[in-house]
């Protein structure tokens, strides 16, 4: 009976490490995901009133970076 | 029992309608106002976006127009939109959601097929940011 429990409980410590150790990679891959990315690709000087026509073709360059 | 559910929602869409301030009046007993409504207090962009990178290129998901230095992060929504009527042809209606943070405001709106988009926001300088 004392061997079950033990076995038992050495299940469950090995259990919970695992949790805690894969628990931060799980959040980083679903940080991954969520993530987007931002390119400043112009400027616009909004007029009440109006509207602009524009036709935006970005090169990226280095003008992007992650939030 | 489902139908008659989704029968109202799709009411609810229908019936909604925008609304904008575009002045004050202050009325008084006796008398009758006459006056021109000015233009709306927003304007916009109408076009198309593409981004490239080497040989390749793609459209993003949504711009934003952005008061300078400032960070889209820190925005938050505040559950109201800008939108043109429907009988105007403008992309997706040119529905905009306002951010908000400190003051400041900060519109989004998606890009749909072909990169064409078209975004509403209060009149004043912007930087254009493309979200992909």
């Amino acid at each position: 009976m004392k061997k079950v429990i033990a076995i038992a409980l050495a299940v469950t410590l090995l259990a919970s490490f695992a949790v805690i150790q894969l628990r931060p990679t799980a959040q980083a891959v679903s940080d991954a995901q969520e993530s987007k990315r931002l390119a400043e690709v112009g400027e616009a000087d909004i007029i009440n009133g109006t509207i602009l026509e524009m036709e935006i073709f970005s090169d990226l360059g280095d003008g992007e970076k992650t939030i | 029992m489902k139908y008659p559910l989704i029968g109202i929602l799709l009411l609810s869409a229908f019936t909604f309608a925008s609304e904008v301030n575009v002045g004050t009046i202050d009325i008084v007993n006796g008398t009758l106002v006459t006056m021109d409504l000015g233009p709306t207090p927003y304007g916009g962009i109408n076009g198309s976006i593409k981004i490239r990178l080497g040989s390749n290129e793609w459209y993003p998901d949504s711009v934003w127009l952005m008061p300078e230095g400032s960070n889209i992060a820190n925005f938050n929504y505040t559950g109201r939109t800008y939108r043109l009527p429907t009988s105007l042809n403008f992309t997706n209606n040119c529905l905009s959601s306002i951010y908000e943070q400190d003051g400041k405001q900060a519109f989004k709106a998606t890009v749909k097929e072909g990169g064409k988009f078209c975004i509403l926001a209060d009149g004043g300088k912007y930087k254009i940011v493309a979200e992909y």
